[in-house]
């Protein structure tokens, strides 16, 4: 990196927003993708939306690129830094600036950790609804770059149906400021485009977020199953019945067995072939119908047990298995691939069962947690990154799973973005003219194409074009 | 038009013309590749022209130029991909909502936005012009329910962007960016819908105020009763005096008599309305949205916390047109006034007053008109955005034929 540029970056941020030394850049050299490293040339964590953009001033004129970053618990390369380019940690712009009860709606700093956003609602009885499961550690910015998700957005969607606003840093360190929380956008929609553009278009500092009533009562259901697939069928016909619960997860026998074996123990049975997590919220009589409803459904698919919680504590303990089953995952082996992929809700049962014979065929351990609601899967391959043969295995299964998804109408990503890991996929999906428009809305953002470069959007958009697959360490 | 005409893509069935674009030639393909071909012609002879469906959403836009010609999609009709199980709906762009809402509610399902007059306006339309309908408070702004498109541009390449799913990060959202477009940047064809459950039961509360300022309070009061209606509208009596509050509750049955009772703790007396008459209260409340055809419309948005010192400014700086007939949406802070402001001119000069005294509450204020208004109708924009917002433009149209651009923003 050019010293004159380091001083000059310096004179902005302070010694405290700067990340020089060789040994302290390495926690930046990869997020939760950590098949994929690259020591950063550079990291600047600003305190302002100001300082933010000076720096980008400078950077720009300089030519270098630029990858901003949350808390780098991204699951698919994203935060990935480009060799010789700067990375914008966040982490030093974590305020809640306002929480406007009346008008239902906050601004934060980008770096703000999503549970701290609805900590800090809490006492006016407001959350902020998308709740990823990483949502002790990654940012509201993290979650705007990929529209993540989370167990609730079965109900109150993902990330883009909550952002209202939003300050952005351009390439160029001009600062773009639509965070007034507008009903109808003013021209065209370019909060709704930046939502999930993974960092591609410029640096997120400042977010309006819809807040939203904390539920009048919730009910959290365990229903046990000796049958994956009757769990699914469960889910399949409670979206075809038009019931309409906040949650519905499930949970498979490995996954069952890792989280029961770990301090995120739940009291899930060991010996179900799957759990399904089941919330329910609204008024005492919705909550009953809707919960009447539902229990029909899974009597008919031969559940053996339901769990009601009883307490505050029981629900608490019930998620905490969910929320800390890839920690748990830990146990099986050590490294976890977590695929992520879309289904159409009629097609639940087939498709879990397919990805896990793909799984089995290539001899590999195969563990499914998924936000069943929203047909999100995610068949998560436990392995070791040190075997070559494993990891080689590993992608060609990732690759034929989606593949599978993509031949029944699925698509590649519900929540965790592209990134690297499915950039080279996106052709699988998308034509050449979908893709070169994408790239063209880009340069009208970012001419220099400096943000983020070689992220979401494959090198040559052409469907023949050989994927090309992160290179694994070992 | 000038050069080739229009005749030889379409046959003379196919071309008309709509009362907002008094001259214009309107040609309704009825296929993709004639689309295309009237594309090329507009390329060929760099001929302007504007995106429709119906037509009953142009008050909604403005116009950088007159066009040549006009395209409607309006014989580009029909659902191509329904499936109730999985909740989703896709229909061609020139579909009436009148005919997605029936064939969503014959699987008890429904569909948003649940627009005024449906059978006047397409799927297309709806969300290019970027409208919500009259669910807005129970669902929000309905481009959060798009679930992708396909789209044609310019230079004849079809594009698609997000999907038929309920959840996916895909690529891009560029189908965010042709919501409230109005046609400025692609020909949407074809569009996919998340649907939601029809409810199995609905009401309606109804009080009457005497000025609208008790109006607004009850309105307020209904608000904190802990219930979650699917609209509130305060509407001008008839004969200009007096307001009616109407609250519009939908969900299960149960539910339902535990919010008209909440409901009756706040509000005096209310009058109620149930099943097919509460339906068809709902629905002509929901068709009370002006289209400004007739008469020009005045829209203001602001946060809801403001609502009545916007609305309390802007009365004031109307003045003699304060009488106007207004329809209020106060849990979505959105007012529509429909009145007389004289010449285009006039309504220029006067939506820069209002503008002016309600600036300062954060507010916007938007014009609606019979066709496609003046550029200046937009106001003030930042610099930066008026960009970034030509810079997108381009991308799609560099030769800036698409001359139908949405209502405010930077555009020129």
């Amino acid at each position: 990196m050019d010293p004159s540029l380091v001083r000059a970056l310096r004179a902005i941020v302070g010694d405290a927003g700067l990340v020089a030394d060789k040994s302290r850049r390495i926690p930046y050299e990869c997020d939760g993708l950590a098949f994929e490293r690259q020591m950063p040339g550079l990291v600047v964590l600003p305190a302002s939306t100001e300082e933010a953009a000076a720096c980008m001033r400078l950077i720009h004129e300089a030519g270098v690129p630029v990858v901003p970053r949350g808390a780098g618990t991204g699951l698919t390369g994203g935060a990935t830094p480009v060799e010789g380019g700067v990375v914008f940690g966040m982490a030093r712009m974590r305020r809640v600036l306002e929480v406007n009860v009346a008008d239902r709606f906050a601004r934060v700093e980008a770096g703000l950790v999503n549970l701290d956003l609805s900590r800090a609602c809490t006492e006016h009885d407001l959350q902020y609804a998308p709740d990823p499961s990483s949502q002790a550690a990654c940012t509201i910015g993290g979650n705007v770059a990929n529209n993540s998700g989370g167990p609730h957005c079965f109900k109150y969607g993902n990330t883009t149906r909550h952002v209202l606003g939003m300050k952005v840093v351009t390439p160029e360190g001009d600062v773009l400021d639509l965070s007034r929380p507008e009903t109808d956008p003013e021209g065209y929609d370019l909060v709704g485009l930046f939502v999930g553009s993974e960092g591609m278009f410029g640096l997120v500092t400042e977010i309006t977020v819809l807040l939203v009533p904390t539920p009048e009562q919730v009910e959290t259901v365990l229903a046990v199953f000796p049958d994956l697939d009757d769990a699914c069928q469960s889910v399949s016909e409670i979206i075809a019945e038009h019931w309409e619960p906040s949650a519905l997860e499930i949970l498979d026998n490995l996954t069952i067995q890792a989280v029961e074996a770990s301090v995120f123990a739940a009291g899930y049975p060991p010996e179900a072939d799957a759990v399904l997590l089941i919330e329910i919220e609204g008024s005492a009589p919705e909550c009953a119908a809707t919960s009447a409803g539902i229990e029909a459904i899974l009597r008919r698919n031969r559940v053996i047990e339901l769990r009601h919680a009883q307490t505050e504590k029981e629900r608490a303990k019930l998620w905490a298995g969910r929320k800390g089953a890839y920690g748990a995952m830990g146990r099986l082996a050590p490294d976890l691939f977590v695929s992520d992929v879309v289904v159409p809700r009629t097609r639940l049962q087939e498709l879990v069962r397919k990805s896990t014979e793909i799984a089995k065929r290539h001899g590999l351990k195969i563990t499914n947690v998924f936000h069943a609601g929203d047909g999100n899967l995610h068949p998560n391959i436990s392995y070791d990154r040190r075997d070559e043969d494993e990891v080689r295995r590993v992608l060609e299964a990732a690759d034929e799973v989606m593949e599978v998804v993509i031949e029944a109408g699925g698509t590649l990503s519900g929540e965790h973005g592209i990134g690297l890991e499915k950039r080279d996929q996106m052709a699988m999906y998308f034509s050449e003219a979908d893709l070169a428009t994408m790239n063209a809305v880009r340069e009208a953002w970012d001419p220099d194409q400096r943000m983020n470069p070689g992220k979401m959007l494959p090198l040559r958009a052409c469907s023949e074009h050989k994927p090309l697959r992160p290179t694994p360490l070992g | 038009m000038k050069g080739a005409p229009l005749d030889q893509v379409v046959d003379a069935s196919q071309l008309g013309e709509h009362r907002a674009l008094p001259g214009v030639p309107v040609a309704r393909p009825r296929d993709l590749e004639q689309c295309r071909e009237l594309f090329a012609l507009a390329r060929r002879d760099r001929a302007r022209l504007s995106l429709l469906g119906f037509g009953s959403k142009l008050g909604r836009c403005r116009a950088a130029a007159p066009p040549d010609f006009a395209l409607s999609t309006r014989e580009l009709s029909g659902v191509t991909d329904f499936v109730p199980g999985d909740g989703t709906l896709t229909a061609l762009a020139g579909t009436p909502m009148e005919e997605l809402q029936r064939v969503a509610r014959e699987a008890g399902l429904s569909v948003t936005p649940d627009v005024a007059r449906p059978e006047t306006a397409t799927l297309g339309g709806t969300f290019a012009a970027g409208v919500s309908g009259a669910d807005r408070l129970r669902y929000g702004p309905a481009r959060r329910h798009l679930l992708g498109v396909r789209a044609l541009k310019l230079d004849g390449a079809e594009i698609r962007s997000g999907g038929k799913l309920v959840k996916n990060v895909t690529g891009y959202d560029l189908h965010r960016l042709f919501t409230g477009s109005c046609g400025s940047l692609v020909l949407l064809t074809e569009l996919s819908l998340r649907l939601f459950p029809n409810p199995a039961a609905t009401a309606v509360a109804s009080v009457d105020a005497d000025d609208l300022e008790t109006a607004l309070e009850r309105a307020s009061a209904v608000g904190g009763a802990g219930v979650g209606p699917r609209a509130v509208t305060v509407e001008t009596g008839g004969s200009g005096t007096g307001f009616a509050l109407h609250v519009v509750l939908a969900g299960l049955a149960e539910h339902l008599e535990l919010e008209l009772e909440r409901l009756g703790q706040v509000l005096d007396d209310p009058r109620l309305t149930r099943d097919a008459e509460a339906e068809a209260l709902r629905d002509r409340l929901r068709d009370l949205e002006p289209d400004g055809l007739s008469r020009p419309v005045l829209e203001l948005g602001v946060t809801p916390s403001r609502l009545r010192p916007a609305l309390g400014e802007l009365l004031d700086a109307l003045g003699p047109h304060a009488g106007a007939r207004l329809l209020i949406q106060p849990a979505i802070a959105r007012v529509e006034i429909a009145h007389e402001l004289g010449s285009e001119e006039e309504q220029l000069d006067l939506l820069g007053r209002l503008r002016s005294a309600i600036g300062p509450l954060g507010a916007q204020l938007r014009l609606r008109a019979a066709g496609p208004l003046p550029l200046e109708a937009a106001g003030g924009v930042d610099p930066l955005r008026r960009r970034l917002e030509e810079r997108l433009r381009a991308t799609f149209d560099p030769d800036g034929l698409l001359c139908t651009l949405p209502p405010a923003g930077g555009l020129r």
